[in-house]
């Protein structure tokens, strides 16, 4: 009978050794994706900050919620920026970048960290072309415009959401460059 | 031979657990973020998961009764919204005048100090619509059962089997940081507790399940699980309804994910006394079903 309790407690403790910690995927610094986007140009960092009626006006527009006033951008003399944001994904923060031209069109996006093990297909060049051209009358929607990653749904839906977001951000920032 | 079996498998399970945090993992899905509930989510196309649950349940009407159940399960994505599984249940029970259903002594309770393997069992999932890019997700489950052990008495059964069916939805809210699932649940069970016998006994148990959580933290969710659990004896006699409510708390991270729960009965029917007499609970049923149960799963994607 000890012998039966002995079994239990082993199977148990042998949950013990599964304390693994896990580590950041970072794939590229801020300076890097800003270089990726815009090869050509000079830009600075720059931290703006959204007033409470910008907030209102982008969230509108969008139909997303502003989760943070700060934003933290790198902007250079012909108003061409790059977003540095932060989407929800499916445990953590995926940190992105979304390069806006001064036309207001999408120039292009990268994935500076993600950290959620399953769905880094998002990561792929392919997908992330998708959103070049994108500006405040396109849909960006998933399923419509943007093709979903199968396996994917979350951390793909999430960042679709996002750059439109920041599509409607820009929008909204752009005379006060 | 019996205990020998017994030993080998406990063995190859206990194995399969230190050997496996040597492999490197690389995805993540599958999660439970419950005890008993489950959501829509399926291990994706050619992905991998293992996962080891293990329930404390405690506490009947009279004398002691733990129960430790463990279910190792092994997880494979056939495509994204198909999955399937294979489980190794089993049991260390100790029950010191406890009451049963098929308790031979009656009140005096019954007795037992054993730990066997209580079942082998097949999952197939199939989701028709995800919580994320479909306004609702929809998915049904079948899991085949063959049993060795009653799981409430630790009674040997002979060509035992039984087929659990669930349909499972979840709503997400909040950019999908609010999760709700219902998960409707029909058991039929066939069983035999004799190698002579030639007649099954037959069972239909139906239950709710409906759990909510809600992201907190990065890879943290903290929510709330209800349990209803009724039991129709010969498919139409009504035996048993109880009830149990309590917290969950989940961590899901790129290498493992975790929950531990816990649910607590808070309402039974029968209560009070039964037909024969004995006391089973104020406002519970204490008969063959426990006070407190304690859940903790481990799954790791690969």
């Amino acid at each position: 009978m000890k012998r039966s309790l002995g079994l239990g407690i082993i199977s148990l403790s042998a949950l013990a050794p599964l304390a693994i910690v896990a580590h950041a995927e970072i794939y590229m610094t801020d300076e890097a994706a800003v270089h990726s986007i815009f090869p050509e140009g000079k830009f600075e960092r720059k931290v703006i900050t959204l007033t409470p009626d910008q907030i209102a006006s982008i969230e509108k527009s969008s139909g997303e919620k502003v989760h943070t006033s700060q934003l933290m951008t790198f902007v250079d003399a012909a108003k061409d920026l790059v977003f540095i944001d932060q989407i929800l994904g499916k445990h953590e923060l995926i940190t992105i970048a979304v390069g806006m031209a001064h036309d207001g069109s999408v120039r292009g996006i990268e994935i500076l960290e993600y950290r959620e093990t399953y769905g880094s297909q998002v990561r792929g060049t392919e997908w992330r072309k998708q959103f070049v051209g994108k500006n405040t009358s396109s849909d960006l929607k998933l399923g419509s415009d943007i093709k979903n990653i199968s396996g994917a749904t979350l951390s793909s839906s999430h960042i679709t959401v996002g750059v439109k977001r920041l599509v409607r951000t820009y929008d909204t920032i752009r005379t006060q460059l | 031979m019996q205990r020998h079996r017994t030993v080998l498998l406990s063995f190859v399970v206990l194995i399969s657990f230190l050997i496996l945090p040597q492999f490197p993992l690389q995805a993540m899905a599958g999660e439970g973020l419950f005890s008993r509930a489950y959501t829509t989510e399926t291990v994706p196309g050619g992905h991998y998961e293992v996962e080891q649950a293990v329930r404390w349940r405690s506490g009947r009407a009279n004398g002691t009764y733990n129960a430790l159940d463990f279910k190792s399960e092994f997880e494979y994505g056939f495509t994204d919204n198909f999955q399937g599984a294979l489980y190794l249940n089993s049991q260390y029970i100790h029950a010191d005048n406890a009451p049963d259903d098929n308790d031979p002594l009656g009140e005096t309770g019954f007795f037992k100090n054993q730990f066997a393997v209580t079942s082998v069992s097949a999952e197939l999932i199939y989701r028709v619509l995800s919580p994320v890019s479909d306004p609702i997700g929809l998915a049904f489950y079948y899991e085949p059962e063959i049993d060795f052990y009653d799981l409430h008495n630790g009674d040997k059964e002979y060509n035992s089997f039984s087929n659990e069916y669930r349909i499972l939805v979840q709503k997400n809210f909040f950019e999908d940081q609010l999760i709700v699932v219902y998960n409707l649940v029909a058991e039929i069970e066939f069983f035999r507790y004799a190698p002579g016998n030639t007649n099954y006994f037959g069972e239909l148990d139906w239950n709710n399940e409906l759990g909510a959580t809600y992201r907190v933290a990065s890879n943290w969710y903290a929510g709330l699980e209800f349990r209803n659990h009724n039991e129709v004896g010969n498919f139409y006699s009504h035996d048993h309804s109880v009830f149990w409510a309590g917290p969950a708390i989940h961590y899901g991270g790129p290498k493992y994910w975790a929950t531990l729960g816990l649910l607590r009965q808070f309402y039974g029917d029968p209560s009070g006394y039964d037909a024969a007499g004995s006391y089973i609970g104020d406002d519970l049923f204490l008969h063959s079903h426990e006070a407190w149960e304690t859940t903790f799963k481990l799954g790791i994607p690969f």
